[in-house]
């Protein structure tokens, strides 16, 4: 199963107030539902209950990564901080 | 005390692709670039904008907020066609990342506190993504040429190949 929908929840956090706001309250469950995310999936993220947009991003990125692995290219220290330094400069 | 989890630049790089992808109804290349900066999402509306010439020869593309606060790109019209989308894909990024929720997520903080080059190769990264996305690649793509899938693009031909080194090394 592909990461896109993951992806595009994480997408529309970064880029919409409103579903800023819904995954972090009582709304999760409508905004949830509007993207192709599994049952296990939804129960996770509700588990987790992401408190900031921050911990809901990593959650996402959890699960994405376990749909769609992450290319072996990309190194250990990928994350958000550090910054990782190998991506080709074209 | 483990930190908490935070997610990569490049999961939120890929995201913001996806769902400007997404939002606009993109189903066949070229991705139309112009228009996730003319008419920007609602939430970004106050950080992206275009102004293009052939009089900006002091840039190829630059994303900067003036004193109004409305962010704006300065494109080099002077460039050839696929340099441009290009340059504009990776300018947008740096709108992006100064975004009100690029803010709450710690993308503006962390590209902030990247060097040149890396703050470049992230933004080469979510270019990449938007202009060459993985579900808008055609069957077989792997025998066309670097030419063929630029013209099919319409990014320059070093944009395939880079791409094409990170799709088969996935």
């Amino acid at each position: 199963m592909s990461a896109y929908d993951i992806h595009r929840l994480a997408g529309e956090l970064l880029l919409n107030e409103h579903a800023r706001a819904a995954i972090l309250s009582a709304s999760r469950p409508a905004l949830l539902s509007q993207f192709d995310l599994t049952p296990d999936e939804c129960a996770a993220i509700e588990a987790a209950r992401p408190a900031t947009v921050v911990e809901a991003l990593a959650v996402l990125e959890s699960l994405a990564v376990s749909r769609d692995p992450v290319p072996a290219h990309y190194p250990a220290g990928r994350r958000l901080l550090p910054a990782f330094q190998t991506l080709p400069v074209t | 005390m483990t930190p908490p989890p935070r997610p990569s630049l490049a999961f939120l790089a890929e995201s913001l692709a996806a769902a400007l992808l997404h939002n606009y109804h993109v189903t066949r290349p070229p991705v139309p670039i112009r228009q996730f900066v003319s008419n920007p999402p609602p939430g970004v509306a106050g950080d992206v904008s275009l102004a293009e010439s052939p009089h900006f020869t002091f840039c190829r593309a630059l994303w900067i907020r003036p004193l109004d606060g409305q962010g704006v790109i300065f494109l080099n019209a002077g460039l050839p066609e696929p340099e441009r989308r290009y340059e504009l894909a990776c300018a947008l990024f740096s709108g992006l990342s100064a975004s009100p929720g690029a803010r709450a997520a710690g993308l503006h903080a962390a590209i902030n506190n990247a060097s040149p080059a890396e703050q470049a190769a992230y933004a080469q990264h979510f270019a990449r993504r938007l202009l060459m996305p993985t579900h808008l690649l055609p069957i077989g793509w792997q025998q066309r040429t670097d030419e063929s899938l630029a013209q099919l693009f319409d990014v320059p031909p070093h944009v395939v190949r880079a791409r094409r080194l990170e799709l088969t090394r996935a």
